[in-house]
């Protein structure tokens, strides 16, 4: 839809109005005034005609015959006393024009173009011609009711055309001053209504750029006043429900950073019972506090294990809370990939076994320049995932690469590990903190969720991204680490 | 034998700490920072084993303290910490702390790290 201001909108449907109305107007007045003109006209013509006949009638009886020059003279008189006179044309009883005034200036018996034979016209009637002139015919009596002769009055009716021309003129003059008033004042009415709903056009605005602040002031007492009023209170109601809203993120802040506390809390407090047990268990294991039966020395060897597992979880449990997140921060070396995969390999070396899983690997990307520690808790934390989801028989590979996106350069690991797909819509939700996929069968259930959740955290301490799919008979994660030439600038600058 | 002084305000702690070492070293545990200071004042201590969570004095005022005064700045202090957070470990390399263990430690970790701090003092 095209824009068009609501002024531009309203003057010209006014000015529409104003002018059909002006044009009725103007031709009503103009009707009424050639009218009045032309009907005077007649009146005078009629009241001319009647004051004259005899008199010419008489000078025609008395002179014509007898003395034609005198007869001129007298007929003349009466021709030039009043202008619109143009003509008088005599006819016998006969009906044949026996004088014209035109005789008097010219030597000629013209052969005039009278359009109507003087039987045909009434006494005092005028017929109209639309064009140039109009006639009074007087039939002249005598005693008996005899018409001797009839006397025909010709007028012109110059006058009254440029009286008409004139006031076409001065109409249409009238008319487009008119019109431009019209416009003006309608602008001028009409200024502060389209002012109001320009106010109101520009609160819409601001209020669309996110500017909730901003309040009407429009006092025009109609629909506009009602609507800006109504504006103000939805905008009040939104500025309260935003701030309702803020408090309660806030809130929610404040309680996930409590949460956060009591995490982080919590395995401290869990550290140092830890600290002991696994102490004594190790001082026992290690045969300095004497020695241990085959018995006591399997025993000692389950509790170590299992505290060592509860030290696992207790970490990632620190681990997972922002709070510990948000104090880490990362220095970056350079790391050689295929050493710390072996290493963790090694340490999983049990749990691959009992489950008979393949493990395979190909580094095209042999180093990569990354927080030592993040780095290895990444590739522990994907590995540990994959073969807690593998079912027994299954396959692990991961590979590395250095890959582009855009005009970035990213060093990527990726782990497929053969596995029941994951609901797509919880591919994004398994890097969640807690989360546990449901694959239907519960029996894989372990840890408490924070693998990939650490994960990802540690893949952000890069600012890189990390993403799961579901790939044919399995599922694929990948990890992209910025690539970075902190670690080159470290090495040339000693 | 050197002597070693251990400070943390977890006596099953400060007794594990004591049987890793007791071996090797003379081991001298102190419940808070002012038995600490008091054994200090008898005994001539080789090396400072330092919890820094402890209530009321807490590791690093004690620390300040030793730092401070003449006679015990050049003891070196190993700190053992629950807290594994980066900057915890940034400052306390900063006040002179030769080296940190985070708990939960192995025993072995701990001998290794204080005979080669007494080694590299005794060069």
């Amino acid at each position: 839809m095209k824009y068009r201001s609501i002024r531009v909108k309203l003057l010209s449907s006014f000015g529409i109005t104003f002018s059909v109305l002006y044009a009725l107007l103007i031709s009503i007045l103009f009707l009424l005034a050639s009218r009045f003109f032309s009907q005077n006209m007649k009146r005078n013509a009629l009241s001319f005609v009647k004051l004259t006949f005899k008199e010419v009638s008489e000078t025609y009886l008395d002179y014509y015959s007898t003395n034609p020059l005198r007869f001129a003279e007298k007929i003349n008189l009466v021709l030039n006393s009043i202008p619109d006179l143009s003509k008088i044309v005599i006819f016998d009883s006969l009906g044949n024009m026996v004088f014209s005034t035109t005789q008097l200036f010219s030597k000629e018996r013209e052969n005039e173009d009278l359009p109507l034979s003087p039987r045909l016209i009434k006494s005092y009637e005028i017929k109209d011609k639309l064009d140039k002139e109009y006639y009074v015919l007087v039939p002249v009596l005598n005693e008996t009711g005899r018409n001797i002769h009839s006397i025909l009055y010709i007028f012109s009716r110059e006058k009254e055309f440029q009286f008409r021309r004139f006031i076409a003129i001065f109409g249409l003059f009238i008319y487009s001053i008119l019109f431009l008033i019209t416009l003006l004042i309608d602008n001028l009415l009409m200024g502060r209504f389209v002012n109001n709903i320009e106010k109101l056009k520009q609160i819409a605005e601001s209020v669309q750029s996110g500017n909730y602040s901003v309040r009407a002031f429009i006092n025009s007492g109609d629909e506009i006043m009602y609507l800006s009023d109504t504006m103000n209170s939805m905008l009040e109601s939104i500025n309260t429900y935003i701030y309702n809203l803020k408090a309660m993120v806030e809130e929610l802040e404040a309680r996930d950073r409590a949460r956060d506390e009591i995490l982080a809390n919590i395995s401290h407090e869990l550290r140092t019972p830890l600290t002991a047990s696994k102490g004594y268990v190790e001082l026992l294991l290690s045969g300095n506090m004497g020695p241990l039966s085959e018995e006591q020395l399997r025993a000692l060897k389950i509790i170590s294990r299992n505290l060592n597992r509860l030290e696992e979880e207790t970490k990632k449990l620190l681990y997972s809370s922002k709070m510990a997140i948000e104090n880490i921060k990362i220095s970056l070396s350079r790391i050689d990939v295929e050493k710390v995969f072996a290493e963790v390999k090694e340490n999983f070396h049990n749990e691959i076994r009992k489950k008979n899983l393949r493990l395979i690997n190909e580094f095209e990307a042999k180093e990569v320049c990354a927080d030592y520690d993040q780095f290895r808790s990444i590739i522990e934390n994907l590995i540990s995932n994959a073969i807690k989801f593998t079912p027994d028989g299954g396959l692990i590979e991961v590979k590395t690469n250095s890959e582009k996106i855009g005009d970035k350069g990213y060093f990527k690991i990726s782990l497929f590990n053969t596995s029941p797909k994951i609901p797509e819509s919880d591919l994004n939700k398994i890097f969640e903190p807690f989360y546990q996929v449901n694959h239907g069968t519960k029996k894989e259930k372990s840890g408490v969720g924070l693998g990939l959740y650490i994960v990802k955290r540690a893949v952000e301490l890069h600012k890189g991204f990390v993403r799961a799919l579901n790939s044919e008979n399995g599922v694929k994660f990948e990890v992209y680490l910025p690539l970075t030439e902190a670690c080159d600038e470290e090495d040339s600058g000693g | 034998m050197k002597k070693i002084l251990v400070v943390d305000d977890e006596p099953d702690i400060l007794e594990l700490i004591k049987d890793i070492l007791k071996s090797k070293y003379d081991v001298y545990t102190a419940k808070n920072v002012k038995e600490a200071v008091s054994i200090l004042e008898k005994v001539k201590i080789d090396l400072i084993i330092l919890d820094i969570m402890m209530p009321q004095i807490d590791g690093w005022d004690f620390l300040w303290m030793i730092r401070g005064s003449e006679k015990y700045r050049e003891i070196p202090v190993i700190i053992v910490t629950a807290r594994a957070d980066a900057e915890d470990q940034l400052i306390g390399l900063k006040e002179g702390v030769k080296d940190y263990i985070v708990k939960p430690f192995l025993p072995n970790e701990l001998i290794n790290r204080v005979e080669e701090i007494l080694k590299e003092r005794a060069k």
